[in-house]
């Protein structure tokens, strides 16, 4: 990892409370814009438990669960992007682009075609099976060392693949399209509130493991041998990171179908702010990534409105120019 | 090529594949919704069978395969020059976004254009597909062609791509995405030789200009030094290379779209079963025999549903490139 100088013990006093402040904007504007837009009156109505009975069944049962599921999302992708950059030392990283939301989406389609699991137990268990098999095929592949773009090329052919079986499933069985339509995109327009519920404490556990792993993946940073002399195991610290990244990615795939480049955008834009220490990057990614996400969302919403787009279509528009300019900056 | 030549690297090999060729062709006018002999095909051929089997088979089955196999040779050719030229293997037009740029261009026609023919699908794909080409190799044009920053780029103008196309087919009416996502499956169906015709003579005309600049990419891999040394025009040259590339795979997804992988797997393939002195030769001849066979697979494995064989391609094809990436060293 390396990171541009900057922010390495320089102060940035008002950083912090700008990004929880504009995490706040845009989660407000996310349950304020849509196809029924909402007044910020109507919604202070609606708070006090007073307001049209219309305006209440769309903020409770729609915008509400959408917007949570958004937050839900932005921290686990933004987190394990993070946790996955430390762990393969590789800045392009990225839960998307290595093919660990094609993986998990995959198990999930041969799960409801195949096997019939559409139950949310079923989708979340099935999703972070799918994405713990994908991490630690691409943390194995990442350890081999050598050129980090194979990493995503395996990634790509990866997901091109699953695609390929995805379109071959449905012109087979035209019937299975309507369960599947959903998971090729990547979208929030209606997460399955069941799933949410479920995914939720696997999203716990993931961040409670990456929370534990702060210390051990900066020992890590220094290098193998330093960090067996401070008592850090290597192999122990990458299947514990592989294991969060999986319950985060496979949680987060499961609610939204994947999302790329939320992963790889947010640890690269808060590091400049927060330098490389691994608590800090991971603190800001849990505002940064929910921002994100949540932002656009809402551009989901507005591009073809009244009606709107895949999530996932925003996040690939916003994350692609990203990638180029990253690997253009050599290393 | 001379024939002593051949001799010295392995004629047999070169025979081997070769004899697959006619074996595809043959089988594929032979079997189908109509189950012919042998003796019926070469009727049919040879203009002495019913009008009903000749119609079968000259009208409707060979422009199919003879399409199928031209398009898997110009495939394979152009995967040769760009792993040739990028010195990875890996490097393929279709992974640096020359589908996805060829489809965004299928879609602003659809959009655009009231009523728009197989022509204008054609060029716009066709235009589509320069555009990210030439996008791509702008964008590196200070890092060159070779190494991770090309395929890198690629990957994300290919994602940034993929994008806009979701978006346009959200954006217009069903059946105009309708439209769109049948060529975007890469299929050759219902081709005729209304559109084999002009795509064959292109391809034809195409492999008379490659055909002469073909040596020059072996000394290339010598390196630029070696190559400007050896009186080579090394930018020109390559510059050549690309662009005939680039026309072989466009001609192909205009009239097929996108039809992936095969570009890359050909020379990959070729490798191990070609003397290696043709790379280019080698590539097609894989490749015609690769999507041959995968077309023929696709109509008739799934019967009666006829799949894209795009669809089969690109899973097979993904997973074939995953396997080579974990298990290579």
């Amino acid at each position: 990892m390396t990171p541009r100088g900057g922010g390495l013990g320089r102060a940035r006093p008002l950083g912090a409370p700008a990004a929880v402040l504009v995490l706040v904007v845009v989660a407000v504007g996310s349950v304020l814009i849509g196809s029924r837009p909402v007044s910020p009156a109507e919604l202070l109505d609606a708070l006090g438990g007073h307001g049209d009975g219309d305006v209440l069944t769309l903020l409770w049962r729609v915008r509400a669960p959408r917007t949570l599921a958004a937050l839900a999302v932005g921290v686990a992708l933004a987190v394990a992007g993070a946790l996955m950059q430390t762990t393969t030392r590789n800045p392009l990283a990225d839960p998307g682009l290595l093919g660990v939301g094609a993986g998990s989406a995959f198990f999930v389609t041969v799960g409801m075609s195949a096997f019939g699991l559409h139950s949310a137990l079923g989708v979340a268990l099935t999703a972070i099976a799918g994405a713990a098999v994908m991490t630690i095929l691409v943390l194995l592949l990442g350890l081999r060392g050598g050129d980090g773009s194979r990493l995503i090329l395996a990634g790509i052919a990866f997901s091109t693949a699953v695609l390929g079986v995805r379109s071959m499933i449905t012109l087979l069985d035209p019937r299975a399209l309507d369960a599947l339509r959903a998971w090729s995109a990547g979208s929030l327009a209606a997460p399955d509130q069941a799933v949410l519920a479920v995914a939720t404490p696997f999203l716990g556990a993931g961040l409670l493991l990456a929370a534990g792993l702060v210390r051990p993946l900066d020992a890590l940073g220094l290098g193998e041998d330093l960090a067996r002399g401070l008592g850090t195991r290597p192999t122990l610290v990458r299947a514990a990171s592989a294991a969060a990244s999986a319950l985060l990615v496979g949680g987060a795939t499961a609610v939204a179908g994947p999302l790329a480049f939320v992963g790889l955008m947010v640890p690269h834009a808060v590091r400049p702010f927060t330098g490389p220490g691994t608590a800090r990057v991971l603190a800001a990614c849990l505002v940064v990534g929910p921002a994100l996400v949540l932002l656009a969302d809402t551009l989901a919403r507005v591009a073809l409105w009244p009606g709107e787009i895949p999530v996932g279509v925003v996040t690939a528009a916003l994350g692609a120019p990203v990638l180029i300019v990253l690997s253009r900056r050599g290393r | 090529m001379t024939v002593r030549h051949l001799m010295t690297q392995g004629l047999w090999r070169w025979g081997a594949l070769t004899a697959v060729v006619p074996v595809v062709l043959f089988a594929s006018l032979a079997v189908g919704d109509l189950p012919l002999g042998p003796t019926e095909v070469w009727d049919a051929l040879t203009g002495s069978a019913t009008p009903f089997t000749t119609a079968v088979v000259v009208d409707w089955r060979l422009p199919r395969v003879l399409a199928a196999l031209a398009f898997g040779a110009a495939l394979g050719a152009a995967g040769a020059i760009f792993q040739s030229l990028t010195r990875n293997p890996l490097g393929s037009p279709d992974v640096i976004g020359f589908d996805t740029g060829a489809y965004t261009g299928v879609l602003l026609a659809l959009l655009t254009v009231p009523a728009a023919g197989f022509a204008t699908l054609a060029t716009a794909s066709l235009l589509g597909g320069l555009a990210t080409a030439a996008l791509v190799t702008v964008l590196t044009a200070r890092s060159g062609l070779t190494g991770r920053r090309f395929i890198v780029t690629g990957i994300a103008v290919s994602a940034l791509l993929t994008s806009v196309n979701t978006w346009l087919v959200y954006k217009t009416d069903p059946a105009t995405a309708a439209t769109g996502s049948i060529w975007a499956a890469g299929t050759l169906d219902n081709l005729r030789w209304k559109q084999a015709t002009p795509a064959l003579l292109t391809l034809a005309a195409l492999a008379a200009l490659t055909y002469p600049v073909a040596t020059r990419l072996r000394i290339l891999a010598l390196g630029d030094d070696v190559a400007t040394g050896l009186g080579l025009p090394v930018t020109r040259s390559r510059a050549l290379l690309i662009a005939c590339a680039v026309g072989l795979t466009a001609v192909t997804t205009a009239i097929a779209g996108p039809i992936a992988f095969i570009a890359l797997a050909a020379p990959h393939l070729a490798r191990p079963l070609l003397p290696r002195g043709h790379p280019i030769t080698a590539g097609a001849l894989v490749g015609a025999v690769l999507l041959g066979v995968a077309d023929w697979a696709a109509a008739h494995l799934f019967a009666p549903t006829q799949l894209p064989v795009g669809a089969l391609t690109v899973t097979l094809g993904g997973g074939y490139l995953a396997l080579t990436l974990v298990l290579r060293r």
